[in-house]
């Protein structure tokens, strides 16, 4: 508690000092001078904090005015308009190295790791004027503990050590999030785009702690919902994303339709809290659209039509579409931006290591010789060529290469296209017996087959799988492939009944963000089912596996030392090498984005991650030139 | 006949429950639910998800309810409250859904089918009378190239087209620039600019069947007694075939009109999901896809049912039209 | 029209013997009668050639296939379809070649280029040896109808990965070619059983199944095909899936057919020689089998001619939702859905030609149809 108030006392002469970069006098787009004009605002000094964020442009000051169209699918889409205007407590830099002020002035971590204080900017307002305050953050709190709204509780990001996290209230601008065990990359967490706030003055109207439940309910029956918590996720928004017509917001945009409208469409926020260096309030832009398609194929002739300005969900892995993209791009006047990060593991082969419906076939998959063999049966080489145009890079894809937990040695392991080697080690291994069509049979006689399951909703699972198979049947591994439906897909991985899958693994490139990696549900689901029952269900795994998740649970998050935190990720790569659970064929080391070439202020080179992106590209300084 | 109206109704009531769960069966037939599709949407766009959410979304959904006590609550739902339940990927009741899109739906599906009417119409009319020539032939070449192009495929070709040489937006029904705009003239416009693509795809589709009915009950028509006698007596040959055997040659549409819905529905479907239309049919598919159980269900059981009052109403026409058929 | 591409073709000399035409045409059968108006019907004519070289060319598409179905050519991926030439500026030759290509990949458009080399001329032999395999499953050769001499050729470009679209084309119809066959034939077990029994007692049963009938065509029949799709086995073989879309799509198909079945057997069940067969003791099923059904067979003959097609059409959507066959199976409907992307209508569009092939034979089974049903329509003279 001392050294809380200490934190405190010390953020309280910081925010008494003048701060070096604050500007005499600010500037407001022209729309919204004919609103103070006419006094329907409050001039822009008033609306502004007292310490705005100030923003360098990427490339140059811009000008107002403008309208940025892009295209999603629909509401189950939304997390794409999320992921572009989101505002947590600190952000990101657009290479996602460094971890910069945004809502909160200044953040401290206590010396043990497991506190974690934020200082709020004087005089932050919500759209619609309304002053933000740490209250917004008590009640984001309250809802995520309400179980009308998360029945299983607050969800496992919240815990740590197995305990939720403690949030403290400290002054109207001061909270401290409080752990029971060192959690420093939490504030790395946040950055990557977790926002922690909701607006208490009108979400709590729908909320039966501040409203007559039986009024509640009432309205929700009268809208058709079941109960008062599926109205408050209608008012608020999804519940991962908290973005919803009426609902008001720290965005650069707030919106004025539904998700399901033809076109979302947002306009500016003038509370926007950020302004450039020469101290015109931010964003430059007055509106986004976003028209609703439902198909992608659609979304590509529409980019090609020049009809989208900014685009990078939803095409940002359509890497064999890049010839048509770079055809077209003078009748689009876009541009192609290709961002670090990608899928570095674009089709990986995933051993179910709890496969338990044949034990022949479990044993074979779980045999680190077999799967040397039918990685060395792979001609990675061909799967580039034909699929990536060779954009592709070799590999086991477990982390990206610019990734501090790359282990080149582990990456490159048995990636040679080599089928006399593969030939030899399956011999060696017994397999020698061949049936009537020359497919190699079980020592026992009996005969084998491999079942590889892929998902129809992958662009590469169908035609790299039809690859796969021919590679394995080349060297007598008779290949069965089951491209389905993603939803049965998801059923059967999830139900323990996939012998072998496809899966993409994508490396966010975030410290500590692996999720590819953090998940064993693709290769083993009873051990999943292990960890997430705290060893009642389930099977227990091995211990590099336990090793494994507590590098990612425990001991990596509680340090927030760099160096440490890469020894960590590379004796995870080495884990991962060592077991040979999955093997991976190729991968793509970059994503795609476009924009049209007189948007500018796009940076040309960035870090992408999927929770970050396109955010910490920073849309709200984006201009029309 | 007010006593064959009402048997027919009252023998609607075990074909509607009959309907009901074989809709809700459709819907609980594949494996899996909407959560695995969730769970892989999620996954793919790099968010991550825990068992535990997995389960709170369960119980939220009541996906760990029995299917039978399912399928009970969502009739109850439809007949007590009108509450035809709640739609998971578009997070907002099935009932605020469903109707702006049936709506739309309606537009493409009247336009496309007048569309074949106007060219089946006078190629059937034709063809009949000038059996076995080489305008015959060519006429009814043009016909059925429509049903014999796969939908997709020629709404892509005609997509792209329209396009790449046309230079008009693709996707949906409207511009962008009009999608929000109010009713007007240049909106009017725009619609048909996009509209002729579906119109053509669909209505071309449904051509071939109809110049097929046409001509060959036109051709019975033309045969028969009284059309000889006609002939013989110098009445010319136009005049002739509008007055009689066309009337009595399109009979056999007022008894499939009511059949029509579901098969139109389904003629929408690919062609309105390649390009991106706002009707019915992609979010029925949408929804099926993802098992967005109530959504699909709801739509399922509205369209025969609705399907079942439009035979209904079929039937009486037939009745009231041709003298011929008695309602016993 | 080459008559032997006929059935009953014995049945077309028979007529040179008797005098008169009058005679002829009353001691006609009917399938002679039937012949004799289908053979004026000159499209339908050209129609059934059509589709018997069609499916000539799926019996022996091995034979006819320079290359296997999943033979990839590493090097020629995207290939454009080649042009045979028989003259270039070195004369002409009564030997048609093909051009060796180049592949060029430009790193600036990322565009693959096959650049002809037009100093070398591959000559194209016929009865070339090439990848062995088995005719009808029975005959072990490795004799292909023809075949580039040290190169390679590609009458209709090759695919993603690289596989000549021509072999494909062939051996994607015995699948797609066949689906419609054995599609039709299970709907017209079930509708013959379904609507002849319906027919033929009335009643309760006819009730039921006409019920049944409706609740079936109330339902839009893309849902029906996906839940009963979704309910197949995940772990069928490709072979087995195959069987059970063909089941699917007949399970939802026969409706139709049932109810024209009992349409006729209604008209047909009080006609004097059915009544004369029931008065003289026949059993009931044998009045069916024996009696009513060859009354309608050849109407329902043309309607089945017309049932086919819908049946390749329904397997190219099917393959459009996902839900249908799969790779590495190769059908028509399979090859189509790499082809429904924009890029492949931009860089590839020779990818689409399967779709020309589904078009062509979707159009001769309809005129086929409607030159059998003609023939088999007693109005028309």
């Amino acid at each position: 508690m001392k050294k809380i108030l200490c934190v405190v006392l010390v953020t309280m002469v910081l925010l008494a000092a003048p701060a070096s970069y604050a500007l005499a006098a600010y500037n407001e787009a022209p729309i919204l001078q004919q609103r103070v004009a006419a006094g329907e605002l409050p001039p822009v000094e008033e609306r502004l904090p007292v310490n705005p964020l100030v923003i360098e442009p990427f490339e140059e000051i811009g000008v107002y005015g403008g309208i940025v169209r892009s295209a999603h699918r629909g509401p189950s889409d939304a997390t794409g308009y999320f992921r572009m205007v989101r505002e947590p407590l600190v952000n990101f830099d657009n290479m996602l190295i460094e971890i910069q002020p945004n809502l909160a002035e200044r953040w401290d971590v206590s010396e043990d790791g497991t506190e974690i204080t934020f200082h709020l900017r004087e005089g932050l307002k919500w759209s619609d004027g309304h002053p933000f305050t740490t209250d917004d953050i008590m009640f984001w709190w309250e809802v995520q503990n309400t179980r009308e709204i998360f029945p299983a509780g607050v969800g496992v990001n919240w815990l740590a050590g197995g305990v939720p996290v403690e949030v403290i209230q400290v002054s109207d601008l001061t909270v401290t999030f409080k752990w029971a065990v060192p959690y420093a990359a939490f504030v790395n967490w946040l950055a990557a785009g977790q926002e922690t706030y909701l607006p208490k003055h009108y979400l709590s109207q729908f909320h039966a702690n501040y409203t007559d439940v039986d009024e509640l309910t009432a309205l929700a029956k009268d809208e058709g919902y079941s109960d008062w918590g599926q109205l408050f996720v209608n008012r608020s928004g999804e519940r991962s994303n908290f973005r919803a017509l009426g609902s008001p917001t720290m965005d650069a945009w707030y919106i004025t339709t539904n998700f399901d409208a033809p076109i979302l469409i947002s306009e500016r926020n003038p509370y926007y809290f950020k302004v450039d260096t020469e101290g015109n309030q931010l964003p430059y832009v007055n509106t986004l659209h976003r028209i609703l398609v439902e198909d992608i194929e659609v979304m590509k002739l529409m980019l090609m039509a020049g009809e989208i300005d900014y685009i990078t969900r939803n095409l940002w892995t359509t890497y064999s579409d890049l010839p048509m993209y770079i055809a077209n791009q003078e009748r689009g006047d876009y541009r192609i931006i290709n961002t670090h990060g990608g899928t570095p593991g674009a089709l990986n082969l995933m051993f179910n290591a709890n496969y338990d419906e044949d034990s022949g076939i479990a044993e074979l998959i779980n045999n680190y010789e077999f799967k040397k063999a039918l990685s060395y049966a792979i001609d990675r080489d061909e799967i580039n060529d034909v699929r990536f145009n060779g954009l592709a890079r070799s590999g086991h894809g477990h982390f990206h290469y610019e990734n501090p937990g790359y282990v080149e040695e582990v990456d490159q392991r048995y990636v040679d296209y080599n089928p006399d080697l593969a030939n030899q080690i399956l011999d060696e291994l017994g397999l020698t017996q061949r049936d009537s069509q020359g497919f190699r049979l079980r020592p026992d006689g009996t005969g084998l087959t491999l079942i590889i399951d892929g998902s129809t909703h992958h662009q590469h699972h169908s035609a790299g799988g039809e690859l796969i198979k021919s590679y394995f049947e080349d060297v007598g591994i008779r290949t069965v492939l089951n491209v389905i439906d993603r939803g049965l897909y998801e059923a059967k991985r999830e139900g323990n009944q996939s012998m072998i899958s496809f899966a993409d693994l994508a490396d966010p490139l975030i410290p500590l963000e692996q999720t590819g990696h953090k998940i064993t549900y693709v290769m083993a689901p009873l051990w999943e089912l292990w960890f997430e029952s705290n060893g009642t269900q389930g099977v227990e795994p091995p211990a590099d596996v336990i090793r494994l998740m507590d590098i990612f649970n425990t001991l990596a998050p509680a340090t927030s030392d760099v160096e440490a935190r890469a020894a960590y990720m590379q004796e995870i790569a080495q884990i991962w090498g060592d077991n040979f659970w999955t093997i991976g064929t190729v991968g793509v080391p970059f994503n795609l984005s476009f924009a049209k070439n007189n948007l500018r202020n796009v940076p040309a080179d960035g870090a992408h991650s999927h929770p970050a992106n396109p955010a910490i590209y920073r849309p709200y300084q984006w201009f029309w030139k | 006949m007010l006593r064959y109206i009402a048997k027919r109704l009252l023998h609607m009531i075990p074909m509607l429950i009959l309907i009901s769960i074989v809709s809700f069966a459709i819907i609980q037939l594949p494996p899996g639910s909407y959560l695995h599709t969730k769970m892989a949407e999620l996954r793919a766009s790099g968010d991550q998800i825990s068992m535990d959410q997995i389960e709170a979304l369960r119980i939220h959904y009541s996906l760990d309810q029995p299917a039978h006590i399912q399928y009970i609550n969502w009739i109850k739902g439809i007949i007590t409250e009108g509450n035809f339940g709640f739609s998971f990927e578009w997070n907002r009741p099935v009932k605020h859904l469903i109707w702006e899109r049936l709506a739309l739906s309606l537009v493409v599906s009247v336009s496309s089918l007048l569309l074949s009417w106007v060219v089946a119409f006078p190629i059937a009319i034709y063809s009949a009378l000038k059996k076995h020539t080489f305008a015959d032939y060519f006429l009814t070449f043009v016909g059925f190239l429509g049903l014999s192009t796969p939908n997709f495929m020629l709404a892509l070709i005609l997509m792209y087209v329209s396009s790449v040489y046309f230079g008009f937006s693709v996707g949906g029904l409207f511009s962008p620039a009009y999608l929000m705009a109010p009713w007007s003239l240049a909106k009017v416009i725009d619609l048909l600019k996009h509209l002729w693509v579906p119109m053509v795809v669909i209505g071309t589709s449904g051509t071939a069947g109809l110049i097929r009915v046409l001509r060959n009950n036109l051709l019975d028509e033309l045969g028969k007694p009284y059309v000889v006698a006609a002939r013989s007596k110098g009445i010319g040959i136009a005049r002739l075939t509008f007055k009689y055997p066309v009337r009595i040659a399109l009979i056999p549409f007022i008894s499939t009109v009511g059949w029509q819905l579901p098969q139109m529905i389904s003629g929408e479907a690919v062609t309105a999901t390649v390009l991106s239309l706002p009707t019915a049919a992609p979010l029925l598919l949408g929804a099926l896809r993802s098992q967005d159980m109530y959504l699909a269900g709801s739509f399922l059981l509205l369209l025969s049912s609705l399907t079942m009052i439009g035979t209904l109403i079929s039937d009486i026409l037939l009745v009231l039209v041709d003298p011929r058929i008695r309602y016993e | 029209m080459d008559p032997n591409l006929v059935p009953q073709p014995e049945l077309i000399d028979e007529p040179e013997v008797l005098q008169d035409a009058e005679a002829r045409v009353f001691y006609a059968t009917q399938w002679r009668l039937m012949w004799w108006k289908f053979r004026k019907h000159k499209v339908a004519m050209v129609a059934f050639a059509v589709i018997v070289v069609m499916y000539l060319g799926a019996i022996f598409a091995p034979l006819l296939a320079p290359y296997r179905a999943d033979e990839r050519h590493r090097g020629f991926v995207y290939v454009p379809p080649q042009k045979v030439r028989f003259r270039d500026e070195h004369g002409f030759s009564l030997r048609p070649f093909v051009y060796p290509l180049e592949q060029e990949i430009d790193m600036q458009t990322m565009q693959r280029k096959f650049i002809e080399d037009p100093t070398t001329r591959i000559p194209i032999h016929f009865f070339v040896r090439g990848s062995s395999y088995k005719l009808f499953g029975l005959f072990e050769t490795n004799i292909h109808l023809f075949g580039a001499d040290g190169g390679k050729v590609f009458l209709f470009g090759t695919d993603d990965l690289g596989r000549d679209m021509f072999s494909r084309i062939l051996y994607g119809a015995q699948i797609s070619m066949s689906i419609g066959l054995v599609g039709v034939f299970l709907s017209l077990l079930l509708g013959l059983f379904f609507g002849g029994i319906s027919g033929y007692y009335g009643g309760a049963i006819d009730n039921v199944i006409q019920r049944i009938i409706e609740v079936l065509r109330s339902f839009p029949t893309i849902p029906l095909w996906m839940a009963l799709s979704a309910a197949l086995p995940p772990d069928l073989s490709p072979i087995g899936v195959y069987m059970g879309i063909t089941i699917i799509l007949s399970l939802i198909g026969w409706t139709a057919l049932g109810r024209q079945v009992r349409g006729k057997v209604l008209a047909i069940k009080n006609e004097d020689f059915v009544i004369a067969a029931r008065l003289s003791g026949t059993s009931e099923p044998r009045i069916i089998v024996s009696h009513l059904i060859p009354s309608f067979m050849s109407h329902i003959i043309a309607s089945l001619t017309l049932a086919i097609p819908q049946m390749i059409l329904a397997e190219t959507s099917l393959s459009f939702l996902g839900i249908g066959l799969r790779p590495p199976v190769v059908s028509w409907g399979v090859m189509l859905q790499k082809a429904q992307n924009v890029n492949t209508l931009m860089m590839a569009p020779w990818l689409l030609i399967p779709g020309l092939f589904v078009v062509i034979y979707v159009l001769a089974f309809n005129f086929l149809g409607d030159g059998l049903r003609d023939a088999a329509d007693p109005y028309g003279n």
